[in-house]
């Protein structure tokens, strides 16, 4: 059953000529990809388009997957790719941040676990520049490792803690101007 | 969208049939294997060849950077004002290629970017002055891929060098005879020693160094024959023209300097016919009348000087014997560099 077997071992059958057994691939990652790409760009059409791109891309290239990796970091990373050449063809306008002048108590942890702030929060976090949203969605929202953070962004896993950090700073600062 | 939860976002679509059909239909195709080894080969060598690259280069301008030895001051001069930046340059570029491709390997984002990059440059850099210290820029001067590179950069140096002892540190004007230039001026600025001289390179009473230079050393082909009589009658007729001078205006400045210093350029071309036994033309040099002031006189020695040395320049391309090259690009260097300037001052 498709269902048992990993990630990993689903992408060795596709490339070893079962092509059909990618569909098994998009549903496991579909709905999270697409959150993903839609906290990124805040559009749902372009989200979709994004995520749809990304598994034609991760088709075309799944031979040059190592299958001693992850499928899922791999799979974030294209999204993320595809995601920044759409952010960067519309031109960002998030506002940039000045975190020598944060002063607030609201508490990023809490926000992220309580539901009736998620509106808030999501508000909070499209307003910050993608820098640091993407960290941190991945972080708090997709639940993923540093470890696996690094691997997505391509980034020591050093700099995404500190990425995470200061993006918990400056979502304070945005949250504290909305309220 | 705003009714949605974070965690909890709608999302229904038939994005799975879509992408299936693609692919089932073979509107989209899986590249094969070969595709993505060729990229990694690729990309390997394109990492090997910038390093190599940029190691060549940066051993390149370090070799270049040391002509500058004793008598320094002078020769460094020279140096500046044909120094061929555009091997730092490209040395820059190719580590610049190198750090873009290194960063595209796994590995590097795992690790401190900037510290791999400036452990990329420092290494060049080392491996670059390590060859250059331990001579392994004469071995390739001599033999290798990059041997017409350093060639080239050493004839500059060598030009640098002739003009140092034609004229001296003081000025021109100053030469030492027949002896003022000897193939035994090496790239670094120091002494080469007689095993250092071959009957390639010797010139002068620098061939007497060399035990199996027996005259003349070599038949040149006629082409070459022609630039030698081309080069000599050219600095015949400017040293009968600046002698005239003198003789109608008295023995002044610069022509008196420079009268001497052609009649070292043309002992020169002589060391060179006599090396090669090709027969010395008989001097046919006719002076035309000259004009009544000193001013004019100079100005027509300016254009003679630009003259001899695009003579000088489109020569030296066609000729493949070292020594001949050497001797034609210290004296279009001359002309340029010192005869030119003196008659633009006086000409003013």
């Amino acid at each position: 059953m498709p269902q048992n077997l990993t990630d990993e071992q689903l992408v060795a059958l596709v490339c070893d000529a079962d092509k059909h057994r990618y569909a098994e691939l998009i549903r496991r990652y579909e709905k999270k990809l697409f959150r993903y790409a839609l906290h990124l760009l805040g559009d749902e059409h372009m989200a979709e388009d994004v995520v749809q791109e990304s598994f034609i891309k991760a088709y075309t290239n799944l031979r040059s997957f190592d299958t001693k990796r992850q499928f899922s970091s791999w799979m974030y990373r294209i999204v993320h790719n595809q995601a920044i050449t759409v952010v960067s063809s519309r031109k960002n306008h998030t506002i940039q941040l000045d975190a020598a002048t944060l002063d607030t108590t609201l508490d990023v942890e809490a926000a992220f676990i309580h539901q009736e702030s998620l509106d808030q929060v999501r508000s909070c976090i499209a307003a910050l520049p993608v820098l640091y949203k993407e960290p941190l969605i991945l972080f708090y929202l997709e639940e993923k490792s540093y470890e696996e953070i690094s691997d997505i962004l391509r980034l020591p896993v050093g700099t995404v803690g500190k990425r995470i950090q200061r993006a918990k700073n400056l979502m304070r600062k945005v949250c504290q101007k909305k309220l | 969208m705003s009714k949605k939860t974070l965690k909890n976002v709608v999302h229904n679509s038939d994005m799975e049939s879509r992408v299936m059909q693609k692919i089932t239909s073979g509107q989209v195709i899986m590249r094969p294997r070969w595709y993505f080894i060729v990229g990694s080969l690729a990309m390997s060598l394109g990492l090997v060849g910038a390093s190599i690259g940029a190691l060549f280069l940066t051993n390149l301008s370090f070799f270049l950077m040391r002509q500058h030895g004793p008598r320094g001051e002078w020769r460094l001069q020279l140096m500046l004002e044909s120094f061929p930046w555009w091997v730092p340059i490209m040395a820059i570029l190719s580590i610049g290629l190198g750090i873009y491709l290194l960063k595209k390997y796994d590995f590097s984002y795992k690790q401190n970017f900037a510290g791999i990059a400036g452990l990329f440059v420092v290494a060049i850099i080392i491996a670059g002055l390590i060859i250059d210290v331990t001579n392994l820029s004469q071995v390739w001067f001599g033999h290798g891929p990059m041997r017409k590179l350093y060639q080239k950069a050493d004839d500059v140096a060598q030009t640098a060098d002739s003009l140092v002892d034609a004229y001296g540190p003081m000025g021109y004007g100053r030469g030492r005879g027949n002896g003022m230039l000897q193939a035994g001026s090496s790239a670094k600025g120091q002494s080469l020693s007689a095993v250092d001289i071959t009957k390639d390179t010797c010139l002068m009473d620098g061939c007497l160094a060399v035990a199996d230079a027996e005259y003349p050393v070599a038949t040149l082909d006629e082409q070459t024959v022609g630039f030698l009589h081309a080069a000599l009658a050219d600095e015949r007729k400017a040293l009968a023209t600046y002698q005239a001078t003198m003789a109608k205006f008295g023995t002044i400045k610069p022509f008196v300097n420079i009268a001497r210093a052609e009649e070292q350029h043309i002992a020169m071309l002589l060391g060179l016919f006599d090396k090669y036994g090709v027969a010395i033309p008989a001097d046919t040099t006719v002076v035309g009348e000259l004009p009544e002031t000193v001013s004019a006189v100079c100005q027509i020695g300016a254009i003679a000087e630009i003259e001899n040395d695009a003579l000088y320049q489109n020569m030296v391309p066609k000729i493949h014997q070292s020594d001949i090259r050497t001797v034609f690009t210290s004296l279009a260097v001359a002309s340029k560099e010192m005869h030119l300037p003196a008659f633009e001052r006086c000409s003013n």
